[in-house]
């Protein structure tokens, strides 16, 4: 039905677009609010992600879901628009070295927790963890865990191969829990 | 190795970072904003098709004109000139000689136009006069 809609707006029903405005509005903004860390932008991203699609309408082709579809358009503008402005770099950068000196079994220690009190503070630090993140990383998880697209729709929105985008996962998964560390422990743990 | 417990907890934390809805103004602004650009394609459209048309009478005339040229059949400038000026000659005559009719042409114009301002202003004043009136 939406290739058939699309269809008819490239034909000239221009009004039949409110209904994928209606349909994804909320959920582009929600990916949107998600990548960027500043909600007042996130209404205009989403409107430039609409406008976007609606002047690249005829190069969609029904090779994927328009969500889908319409995700790429929104990770591809909204990192484009954020890159250019000044990012907030995460408090205490990253070493790539250091990253894979870590044990992985960190990762799983960071997020155990049992009672409800430590349930919601874990949260509360995953929250910022998430925020110390790149746009890219957050696009990453959150089409990944959030929206639960496959690798291979991760791969195609993000304009990456299938292993880049595992590799990425994989660093970014990394990186949470090393921040982690240093919001409960106020250091880096030992290599 | 991620377990179903962390995949959650980070689906968790990430559900959180968004929990505002569009404004209910959104579809109607963005629809707007959408109209301008598909008239403004419509635009742009129309001025390539303008722009093909010049650039195909352009070269219609210069293929006539080499055309002509590699015949030996190209006018000479003396010749240009005659033509033009009978051309000058041509519609100044004929101006001269309908000048009556185009004089009757623009008082009838003229009378038109203040026939139908007069009507407007009549009109007006009736209808003001009917809401006027206490029923």
């Amino acid at each position: 039905m939406e290739y058939e809609y699309i269809k008819r707006i490239i034909n000239g029903e221009i009004e039949l677009y409110g209904y994928f405005l209606d349909t994804y509005g909320n959920r582009v903004y929600a990916l949107v609010q998600r990548i960027i860390n500043n909600r007042e932008d996130a209404e205009d991203l989403t409107q430039e992600v609409f406008i976007k699609a609606f002047e690249s309408l005829r190069s969609y082709r029904g090779e994927c879901q328009f969500s889908t579809w319409l995700y790429r358009i929104a990770c591809n503008l909204t990192t484009t628009v954020v890159r250019k402005k000044a990012r907030q770099e995460p408090p205490i950068p990253v070493d790539d070295m250091r990253l894979d000196e870590i044990d992985s079994d960190i990762f799983d220690e960071q997020f155990s927790s049992e009672p409800d009190d430590e349930h919601q503070e874990l949260l509360d630090d995953l929250q910022l963890a998430i925020s110390w993140l790149s746009e890219e990383e957050r696009g990453l998880i959150t089409l990944f865990y959030y929206e639960e697209k496959s690798v291979n729709e991760c791969a195609y929105i993000l304009r990456q191969s299938e292993n880049n985008i595992k590799v990425q996962l994989y660093r970014a998964r990394k990186k949470l829990s090393l921040y982690l560390y240093r919001i409960k422990h106020g250091n880096e743990p030992q290599s | 190795m991620e377990t179903n417990h962390n995949h959650n907890l980070l689906r968790e934390a990430i559900a959180r970072r968004a929990t505002d809805t569009l404004s209910p103004r959104f579809t109607a602004t963005t629809m707007q904003q959408i109209y301008k650009v598909a008239e403004r394609r419509e635009r742009r459209v129309e001025m390539w098709g303008y722009i093909a048309i010049v650039s195909m009478l352009i070269l219609v005339t210069a293929g006539g004109v080499c055309g002509l040229y590699f015949m030996g059949k190209l006018p000479s400038a003396e010749e240009i000139t005659t033509f033009f000026t009978n051309i000058k000659k041509g519609v100044a005559q004929y101006f001269t000689e309908s000048a009556y009719y185009y004089y009757m042409a623009l008082l009838f114009a003229i009378l038109l136009v203040f026939d139908h301002k007069m009507r407007r202003k009549w009109g007006q004043r009736n209808s003001d006069l009917e809401t006027d009136t206490p029923s």
